[in-house]
């Protein structure tokens, strides 16, 4: 998933306003973020696989992506927001553990567990030709709430529909038929 | 692709959608009234 986590950040936005956007966005991408640089220390690994879908496959990911390292990077994202009161450092925490949840049904089986747990979790929805049309629904979902919310309440998404479009600019890039891995 | 230009593309590939989005996720303000 990538476009969806964005989705999924303005979707939380819409149901809590008081929480900072731009925190919510990186919650939502925190375990990629951490991802990238996790591979230049090389404690992770990613092999290219041009031409089969998803254009990557991901060896060992157990450091940002596992279910309890989720749930560990979730607590500590959420406790540095603690001092904006314990609701906001829930919502925060949630929006990271968010990016596992949406995963889940996306990755081919690469998930594990805890850190070289022999387990892993994934409903490899990758590996099918509908991956990005089931996360464009999510999107139109999430994105449809966020600026639903935004004309009632109006505290947020000044320009909800641009918001919208940049989120859904940011998946049509991601089309696999654009990047020759469909 | 090397490991340097995979882990910017990470790093940017999120952080930076999330500063437009939150950006124009701000309130508009209200226009000062003519006169």
């Amino acid at each position: 998933l990538y476009a969806g986590h964005f989705a999924a950040g303005l979707a939380i936005k819409a149901r809590v306003p008081k929480a900072p956007t731009l925190w919510l966005l990186i919650g939502t991408g925190l375990l990629d973020i951490l991802f990238g640089p996790f591979v230049l220390m090389g404690i992770e690994r990613v092999t290219m696989t041009p031409g089969r879908p998803p254009g990557f496959s991901l060896d060992f990911i157990d450091w940002s992506h596992s279910l309890l390292m989720a749930l560990v990077w979730s607590a500590l994202y959420g406790l540095a927001f603690l001092k904006r009161g314990r609701e906001m450092a829930f919502v925060l925490g949630f929006a990271v553990f968010s990016h596992f949840l949406l995963d889940l049904p996306m990755h081919p089986h690469d998930m594990a567990l805890w850190p070289f747990s022999h387990t892993h979790l994934g409903f490899a929805l990758w590996h099918t030709p509908y991956w990005w049309w089931a996360e464009l629904a999510f999107i139109v979902a999430g994105c449809g709430y966020y600026w639903m919310r935004a004309r009632q309440i109006g505290t947020f998404g000044g320009r909800a529909g641009w918001a919208c479009l940049v989120v859904v600019v940011l998946h049509v890039l991601n089309a696999p038929w654009l990047s020759g891995n469909a | 692709v090397s490991s340097l230009a995979f882990a910017i593309f990470c790093l940017a590939g999120f952080t930076v959608p999330a500063f437009l989005i939150a950006w124009l996720d701000r309130p508009r303000t209200p226009r000062a009234p003519k006169g």
